[in-house]
């Protein structure tokens, strides 16, 4: 076939409109396939997230329907790190979009607690806005939990609240792609022997920011330090397994899980 | 300014533009004049060493930026610029090339690629390396696999040839190699199923003069490598520019992985020449020796490292040697004369190989190959080091490499052949984050033995430059370009550029004062002593 004859069936293939479809178990083999290959160096095996954002959620911002996630897998976010995979055909991109489909699909969950007791507890002085923000409000270097009903199991929401350490988001760091514990808990120690806590910011080979336990930023020429301890499985949120009530738990996983962002 | 002497000025600025103003006498002889930057690697060794020693330990601590230039086509800058008298010549992404004024960074002339709509880049994207300089004509490979020449003056296009197909995956982003009255220059596109090679070109008229197949055919010597028919699709990319030895007439190149990448099933056998260096004679690209580093390689490691030239003693003897640190996590050195396998240590923790035997083949440790439910191994598919350069210091006596320190898990999957389209067989999934670092080592040339090693905070994507005066130059991901001692590994000086290093640094001078260049994002970032 001429170059050029082939550049067209290629360019119609990738546009043609691609039908719903209920993928069957030989689809959602295919496309996991072709996700473990293609797409998990950087949204994880499973979807779980990393250098690109975890996809094991039952809403993608940016192709809420299967037909425009096909459309993402092929074209690609401009802007952004994601290329178009314009080498699948459109019927692989619809097998890749059913198994990513299937990472975020999760049956109805059963929250017994009331969102509204919830929404009180969240809201008492100290508690979780003094780090988190949510719908604007808040101090905002925690992470954002406008929508996290839509990213968060109620499982996942309570494992958070239980043992925070545990349930890291993974994120790129500033300063470098890849998966990095978001909020890494350090320790340095000065060469006069001043001992400085936080969780890391950013980092090179020559310096590291970090965040201290009120917020403020504070940056390190790590040749001028003694010592750097990272402790890996730390969260600077603590665990509210013996300061809340079962009852209280139950509300407050209520409320978050009912925050699905402003649409 | 005089009228005589600006008349003097244009006299000798007229004169340095004649045809044939970079000999292949000059390139031969590119270390006599470190002012100027003249090929990909600095010179044919391939040794990415700068005698300039302006720049040393005790001054380097003042290095300041003296121009920035900023690339017009948005992407990352992966070139390493080439500098003839004066004018820098780099490529931007996408394969456009620019002259650019050395001392200011003023643009000089801009030659913009017509690219097609749908470019085939499957696997790495349209990036560019960078260019060859003959005579008064600026080489430039194509993303979509052609070879263009342009007039070194003014941009004006001279040829532009096909060098193959990029609608089956051919694609050029090597920087040529300019020799004699050739133009070398290899193709990527193994991850397509393709069959890879490597051509020479008349500079003149751009026809092609030979071309070598870097899989053999049926009836070829090695093709009985390869199972039934899976030749044709073995991969076998020639991206990454080679070396030459013009007193033995070698070219040495590297070739990268067989195809499918991560299913060997239907290639039982060592898969000759993929993963290997080998050795042309430059004349006729016939080949003199092969040295197959990775036999059946299903872990994406090709063997597309600079292969660096030097001589030394061996157990009393004088030899011409080769070496290479390679992306499966060892160092090699070879004869460059006759192949001969002389040393191959690792130089990163590497889990796929127990030893090397006698002949420098590798025994296997068991369970290494991808699996449908993944198989943990290190290095990850990027390999103890990539595509950017390593630098050898003959004032230091030292092997410098820039090393990734990653492991990964590597899945395999059936696979069928489609022209034009990806042909792997598997994926991998890397393990990145803290787990994964880097280090810039320095080698004992010789025997592999690592004499220092300065970590790195991530696994680099940028390569290193050694200097006369004492200095080794790299860059990291994170941004930082940093000076070390070449002879200590001591951190001397680092500034933050701005955007991740993903390219090698050069160094050249300008009326005896010397300049070090790096790529960094879309910029290309100059460097120089402030002036007393």
């Amino acid at each position: 076939m001429h170059p050029l004859v082939l550049f067209a069936s290629l360019a119609l293939l990738g546009a043609a409109p691609l039908a719903a479809q209920t993928p069957t178990d030989t689809d959602l083999a295919s496309g996991e396939r072709l996700f473990e290959s293609q797409c998990s160096r950087c949204h994880g095996v499973g979807g779980t997230g990393g250098v690109g954002p975890a996809l094991n959620r039952p809403v993608l911002r940016r192709a809420p329907t299967d037909e425009q996630l096909a459309q993402v897998i092929l074209a690609g976010v401009p802007g952004t790190a994601m290329a178009g995979f314009w080498n699948l055909s459109a019927d692989e991109a619809r097998q890749v979009a059913g198994y990513i489909r299937s990472l975020g699909r999760r049956p109805p969950e059963v929250i017994p607690g009331d969102a509204e007791r919830g929404h009180a507890l969240y809201e008492e002085p100290g508690r979780c806005g003094s780090c988190h923000i949510l719908d604007g409000q808040g101090a905002g270097w925690a992470p954002d939990l406008s929508d996290v009903g839509l990213r968060l199991s109620a499982a996942q929401l309570r494992e958070s609240l239980l043992d925070p350490g545990a349930a890291q988001p993974i994120s790129p760091l500033p300063s470098v792609h890849g998966p990095y514990p978001a909020f890494l808990a350090v320790v340095a120690t000065t060469r006069t022997g001043q001992v400085i806590r936080g969780t890391r910011v950013t980092e090179d080979d020559f310096t590291l920011v970090l965040r201290e336990a009120d917020g403020r930023l504070r940056s390190l020429d790590k040749s001028r330090l003694r010592r750097l301890q990272k402790i890996p499985g730390q969260s600077p949120m603590p665990s509210y397994a013996s300061t809340m009530s079962a009852d209280q738990l139950d509300d407050l996983i209520a409320y978050l899980a009912s925050r699905r962002g402003t649409p | 300014m005089s009228a005589i002497r600006l008349a003097a000025v244009a006299l000798a600025f007229s004169a340095l533009t004649l045809e044939g103003q970079v000999s292949d006498a000059r390139l031969r002889a590119a270390r006599q004049e470190p002012s100027n930057w003249l090929t990909y690697s600095g010179d044919f060794g391939g040794q990415r060493y700068s005698p300039l020693a302006q720049i040393t330990p005790l001054n380097v601590g003042s290095l300041r930026p003296d121009w920035i230039y900023q690339a017009t086509e948005p992407g990352m800058l992966q070139t390493s610029p080439v500098v003839v008298d004066g004018v820098m010549y780099l490529t931007e992404f996408r394969g456009h090339v620019v002259a650019l004024d050395a001392r200011s960074g003023r643009v000089l002339w801009r030659y913009q690629q017509n690219l097609p709509a749908q470019l085939l880049t499957l696997g790495f994207g349209p990036t560019n390396r960078g260019v060859a300089v003959l005579d008064s004509t600026v080489y430039v490979g194509a993303p979509d696999a052609r070879l263009i020449a342009l007039d070194a003056r003014s941009g004006a296009l001279r040829w532009s040839v096909p060098v193959a197909d990029n609608a089956l995956g051919y694609a050029i982003t090597g920087a040529p190699l300019a020799l004699g009255d050739l133009i070398v220059v290899g193709v990527s596109g193994a991850e397509a199923g393709i069959r890879g090679f490597l051509d020479a070109y008349d500079a003149r008229t751009g026809e092609r003069r030979w071309r070598f197949y870097t899989i053999p055919a049926a009836g070829e010597p090695g093709v009985d490598t390869w199972g039934g028919e899976s030749w044709k699709t073995g991969g076998g990319s020639t991206w990454v520019t080679g070396s030459y030895d013009p007193a033995l007439g070698l070219l040495y190149w590297g070739v990268g992985n067989p195809g499918p990448l991560w299913n060997g099933d239907d290639r039982p056998g060592d898969n000759l020449y993929t993963c290997s260096l080998i050795a042309l004679d430059v004349k006729t690209g016939t080949l003199r020796w092969h040295f197959q580093f990775t036999p059946h390689d299903t872990h994406d490691w090709d063997a597309t490292e600079i292969p660096v030239l030097f001589d030394g003693r061996i157990n009393g003897r004088s030899r011409h040697l080769v070496a290479m640190a390679n992306r499966n996590g060892f160092y090699y050195v070879l004869d460059r004369a006759t192949g001969e396998f002389l040393s191959g240590t690792p130089y990163m923790a590497q889990g796929w190989a127990e030893k090397l035997d006698a002949t420098g083949r590798p025994v296997l440790r068991p369970n290494i190959e991808p699996t449908a439910a993944g198989t943990d191994l290190t290095p990850n598919l990027h390999g103890g080091t990539n595509w950017y350069s390593p630098s050898y210091s003959p004032t230091a006596g030292l092997f410098y490499v820039a090393a990734r320190q990653m492991g990964s898990r590597y899945f395999k999957y059936p696979v069928s052949f489609t022209p034009g389209r990806y042909f792997l067989g598997g994926g991998e999934s890397e393990f990145g984050g803290d787990s994964a670092q880097g280090a810039v080592k320095a080698l004992d040339p010789l025997t592999g033995a690592v004499r220092w090693s300065f970590p790195l905070h991530s696994p680099p994507w940028a390569g290193l430059l050694s200097t006369g005066g004492g200095l080794v130059f790299g860059g990291t991901n994170e941004g930082v370009f940093f000076a070390l001692s070449a002879t200590t590994g001591r951190p001397l000086w680092h500034f933050q550029t701005g955007a991740m290093v993903n390219a090698n640094p050069i160094a050249f001078a300008l009326e005896g004062k010397q300049y070090v260049a790096i790529a960094a994002g879309a910029t290309l970032q100059v460097f120089t002593l402030p002036t007393r």
